[in-house]
């Protein structure tokens, strides 16, 4: 065989097969970067914390009217947040100081009388929800001066309550890394 | 009907589109506020409620703990004069006794389900009918049980391991059965003739609070220990010496004539002279009357002894026997379990035409009655008893009764056909016959000062007593277990893990006998001998105790459980069996039986850990101890805040294994099972290392996370999940750990646990007691002590919110340590001065971890006469 031969050969793979590679392999390192940032950015996404998702509640409950209307203040039911962990969601009874007078035979509020008179407790839907190895506390955040709008946004103007925060650690650490730099440790909410 | 076909294909999109919205962003939650909430009470934050738990009538003061209204922790009241703010494994583990899906949960005639109208009727019915009660001191029940008398009712009161011998000694050498009172605060010299100095939580106080070494010119007391096998008062005596039971009773008469047999009696008994008034001897209860009332006239001159009337109602009386029954028709058992605590007692309740038993669980006396009511557990329920010194101690309810449980007095007022009553308003009621302090403020504090019975002025008559001469080839002792007692706590599986303090055995029972009569008979650890008395036998297994006397061996009670419990029926015999033989014949068996150690080994191996010495050593500087931080190339880790540091007390600690209890309770430390523990895979936090020292003595050591400071766990973590905290904590991050256990593997000292598989409960009652601020740990975890950081974090809050100092919280091995022996705190407040004693060490110095844990070493004050 000759050299002029062998250069007639017709090439094995066609020029194309150059920009496919190209494109494979751009597409290989994109798709390995996506398998590692898509999971990580979902977690972080509303989807997966759940921010801006209006909750249903038994009782259409509205903050706006109660807050601005009626001028009552947060730790007036949520009472809890300066001395426990949690804020907490207000008794039956504590309703009833008010509703037993006002808008008593109201429809909107039948689950409400339902619960006084059957000594049955109100299913609330949670909004604020921490995975269970997460150990916030309400009473020192309150302490120390930390708003209730900084975690749960204008609830007193929200119809539906929805959580505005992504409540992910990494939200949890822009602040203590800034404001608390001694907290940041990992049993100071992990325990 | 054609609307409503489905076909396959939308079948499986409306399949495709319920499981998308199923699987939403987040589970949904819900909160169930109160209707009307308790005043008293905020969500989030524990209440803590003062009540008492009885054992055989008497109460120990405690304090619990409660969240939304559920018990989860039980600490020891510190205003309540038995327990001083200590308290046993036993008290520890109540709240798992609570929640036991095990108790008996309804009325039952025969196993079959009854109701109340039932037990009415037999207790209506005509003939005879006798009462059997566990000792009590409540007055309310005493006060219906004369009532019940007063009808022609016969009552009696029965437990296995009440005072008995100490009153008839003390009605041999007094002249009547009074109860004696250990006053050990100024004791120089102790003898303990078999005595228990470690689970009588006041008498172990008070002899540590004697034994705390500062330096070497601490004044510190001497304690003798003449003991069968080792025990706790052993293990912290100065000097130990094993001997037969029938021989304590020798030796005893040998202290009183000034020699003995045995060349160190002489010795002894010239060091009790020496200390007058301020020497004592302490007889264990399971010693004969004639030993109790040596001790009562060795104790003639001693200001450490008080008598008081008896505490228990009747006790030291003939009512303190089980009865006959003959000609009884009814017999009604109230708590207990005679049936297998006497197990020929059994027999008799048969032959009686009505019998109901009142109990936490459908146990063996269950078994032999027509009729079971359940019970209410102690925090379930109103009463009142008395602390063994005759202290007022109210009981209170924690909870509702989980499955409607009644108690003695609601069994009392059912014979006496009584109207039904409010129990907390009976007794408020009866309250101001009893004491002048105000109800709720006695429910308050637990315990009514001032309450005590009073001291009777007595002393020992001159009658020469002579000690018994009962003696066999081979010895018995029949002891109490520890934990699980007489058998009513063998169906808490906290206890049976709980390693036993000398054996380190667990879930289960094993015959004690000394490596020497081991070789005599040809059996080795784990063989099982049957032991042999008054024609009954039982097949036990062994386990060699290095200082077990030679020719006796040791069996302890509580196993061989023949009840429904499913947790405590089939594990070992039941040593009741033997009860009363002063010896046994042994035969061995081909069989052997699988024990889990936590501990195999007893020795140091030539490289001591659990360091020691006399109190001359310490005198002429003749103690070694690694002392001092060992040089390092590592750059020191940031620190700030409160320094957190532990100093354990090797001196004052008995090895009773309380503080294991209290850190599983608070910390949720997950129960195994026997394979896993024998696999090594027990989860506790805290162990009691045992060792036996060159001189052939016991010393323990209570090992957790040292909280090293260059923490060779820490480097070798792959994933960050064991960090270091600026306050000198050794954290771990549950939810970051993948599992790797190369920390564990790295930890010089071996306190690392790892969740091998998904220990943790699922029993839906057992949850109910699981600390709420601790993670309940999945499979495939590490996780160690992390100094009850819970509590940290709750004590900083709260000074924070309240704008006060940091009041330093307690960790639980140290709140439930009845000695004192574990101090935590500042590293340069509460600490600093434990620090800088003559005999604090780091354990493994040399491996340069700079450990925040650190021990005092076990110094002795061994008697210069007795070599």
């Amino acid at each position: 065989m000759t050299r002029a031969a062998d250069a007639r050969v017709p090439a094995l793979f066609p020029p194309w097969t150059n920009t496919a590679t190209r494109v494979a392999l751009i597409g290989a390192v994109v798709l390995g970067a996506g398998a590692v940032i898509a999971p990580i950015a979902i977690a972080r996404s509303p989807y997966a914390t759940g921010q801006y998702d209006p909750v249903l509640q038994p009782i259409a409950f509205d903050h706006r009217h109660h807050v601005h209307d009626d001028g009552i203040p947060c730790l007036y039911c949520h009472d809890g947040a300066e001395k426990s962990p949690y804020a907490g969601i207000p008794p039956t009874e504590r309703c009833m100081g008010c509703h037993a007078q006002i808008w008593n035979d109201s429809v909107a509020i039948a689950p409400l009388e339902l619960s006084w008179r059957t000594n049955t407790p109100i299913r609330w839907e949670r909004v604020h929800s921490l995975p269970d190895f997460v150990y916030f506390d309400h009473s020192i955040h309150i302490a120390r001066s930390v708003a209730c709008a900084t975690c749960h946004g204008r609830v007193d103007e929200m119809a539906a309550v929805y959580q505005v925060e992504p409540l992910t650690m990494n939200w949890c650490l822009d602040c203590h890394r800034r404001l608390a730099p001694t907290r940041t440790t990992c049993s100071v909410c992990h325990r | 009907m054609s609307s409503l076909k489905l076909s396959r294909r939308s079948l499986f999109k409306l399949a495709g589109a319920a499981s998308l919205a199923a699987c939403s962003s987040r589970p949904a939650r819900q909160i169930l506020p109160y209707v009307k909430q308790p005043p008293e009470l905020v969500p989030g934050v524990a209440q803590y409620y003062a009540t008492s738990l009885v054992e055989d009538g008497l109460a120990t003061g405690v304090i619990v703990e409660a969240h939304i209204g559920r018990p989860t922790k039980i600490e020891g009241n510190p205003d309540h004069p038995a327990s001083l703010g200590g308290t046993r494994a036993i008290e520890q583990a109540a709240v798992l006794g609570l929640y036991d899906p095990d108790r008996l949960q309804d009325i039952t005639e025969r196993g079959a389900p009854a109701s109340w109208t039932a037990i009415d009727h037999a207790l209506g019915a005509r003939g005879r009918m006798h009462v059997l009660l566990e000792p009590t001191t409540s007055p309310l029940v005493i006060a219906l049980i004369e009532r019940v008398r007063a009808a022609g009712i016969g009552v009696s009161f029965w437990s296995p391991f009440e005072r008995r011998e100490s009153l008839a000694g003390n009605a041999i050498a007094l002249g009547r059965p009074l109860q004696t009172q250990l006053d050990l605060g100024n004791a120089d010299v102790i003898v303990s003739l078999d005595g228990d100095l470690a689970t009588d939580l006041v008498a172990a106080r008070q002899a540590a609070d004697r034994r705390r070494v500062v330096d070497a010119s601490s004044a510190i007391s001497r304690i003798y220990a003449i003991e069968t096998g080792p025990s706790p008062t052993g293990i912290i005596a100065d000097h130990r010496w094993a001997v037969r039971p029938s021989d304590v009773a020798r030796v005893a008469a040998g202290l009183l004539r000034g020699n003995g047999e045995l060349p160190w009696i002489a010795a002894v008994a010239r060091d009790l002279k020496r200390a007058g008034s301020r020497a004592v001897v302490v007889a264990g209860e399971r010693q004969p009357s004639e030993v109790h009332a040596l001790a009562a006239q060795l104790n003639a001159a001693s200001a450490c002894v008080k008598y008081i009337e008896p505490v228990v109602f009747e006790a030291g009386q003939p009512s303190h026997e089980l009865p006959d029954l003959d000609g009884i028709d009814t017999l009604v058992i109230l708590g207990g379990n005679p049936a297998y605590t006497a197990p020929a007692f059994s027999g008799r309740i048969a032959a009686v035409q009505t019998s109901i038993y009142l109990g936490l669980y459908a146990n063996e006396t269950a078994a032999a009655c027509q009729f079971a009511v359940p019970a209410a557990h102690d925090l379930e329920r109103w009463d009142v008893a008395r602390g063994p010194d005759g202290t007022l101690s109210p009981i209170q309810p924690l909870i509702q009764p989980l499955f409607d449980g009644r108690t003695v007095a609601d069994m009392l007022h059912a014979i006496l056909h009584d109207r039904p009553q409010i129990a907390r308003d009976e007794l408020a009621a009866a309250w101001p016959k009893w004491s002048a302090m105000p109800f709720d403020e006695a429910l308050a504090r637990g315990a009514v000062p001032d309450t005590a019975a009073p001291h009777v002025e007595v002393k020992p008559r001159e009658i020469a007593i002579v000690p018994p001469q009962a003696s066999a080839p081979i010895e018995l002792a029949i002891r109490p277990h520890p934990f699980v007692y007489d058998g009513r706590y063998t169906n808490n599986p906290w206890l049976l893990e709980l390693s036993e303090p000398i054996t380190k055995l667990t879930w289960d029972q094993a015959v004690q006998l000394s490596p020497a009569t081991a070789a005599s008979l040809g059996v080795a650890t784990g063989d099982v001998i049957e032991l042999e008395a008054f024609d009954r036998a039982i097949a036990v297994p062994v386990v060699i105790v290095h200082g077990h006397a030679e020719n006796a061996v040791t069996l302890h009670t509580g196993f061989g459980r023949m009840g429904t419990e499913a947790i405590a029926r089939g594990i070992g015999a039941n040593a009741f069996v033997l009860a009363g033989a002063h010896g046994v014949r042994i035969t061995r068996t081909s069989r052997t039986h699988e024990l889990a150690f936590t501990m195999e080994s007893p020795w140091e191996h030539g490289r001591p850990v659990a360091l020691g010495g006399t109190l001359h050593q310490l005198a002429t500087h003749d103690l070694e101890l690694p002392h001092g931080p060992e040089p390092t190339l590592l750059s020191p880790m940031p620190r700030s805040g409160p320094q957190w540091a532990m100093q354990i007390d090797l001196t004052t600690c008995t090895g009773c294994t309380a503080c294991v209890m209290a850190c599983a309770a608070e910390n949720n430390s997950p129960v195994v099972g026997k394979q896993q523990v024998k696999n090594g895979r027990d989860m506790h936090w805290l162990r009691i290392d045992r060792y036996i020292d060159d001189a052939g003595a016991m010393v323990v050591q209570p090992m957790a996370c040292q909280h090293c400071e260059n923490a060779p766990c820490e480097y070798v973590c792959p994933v960050g999940a064991t960090t270091h905290s600026p306050e000198g904590l050794n954290e771990m991050a549950y939810n970051r750990c993948v599992g790797t256990r190369f920390c564990s593997n790295n930890c010089p000292y071996k306190v690392r646990r790892f969740n091998w598989f998904d220990f943790k409960t699922h029993d839906k009652l057992r949850v109910l007691g699981a600390n709420p601020n601790v993670t309940v740990r999945d499979r495939g975890v590490m996780e160690k002590c992390t100094y009850c950081v819970q509590r940290l974090r709750r004590a900083e809050i709260d000074a924070t919110v309240q704008h006060r100092a940091l009041a330093v919280p307690q960790t639980a091995c140290q709140q439930a340590c009845p000695t004192r022996a574990i101090a935590f705190g500042r590293l340069d407040v509460e600490i600093a001065e434990l620090r800088r004693r003559p005999h604090s060490y780091a354990e493994l110095r040399d491996q340069g971890t700079r450990p925040r844990t650190q021990y005092l070493a076990r110094i002795r004050n061994p008697n210069p006469e007795i070599t």
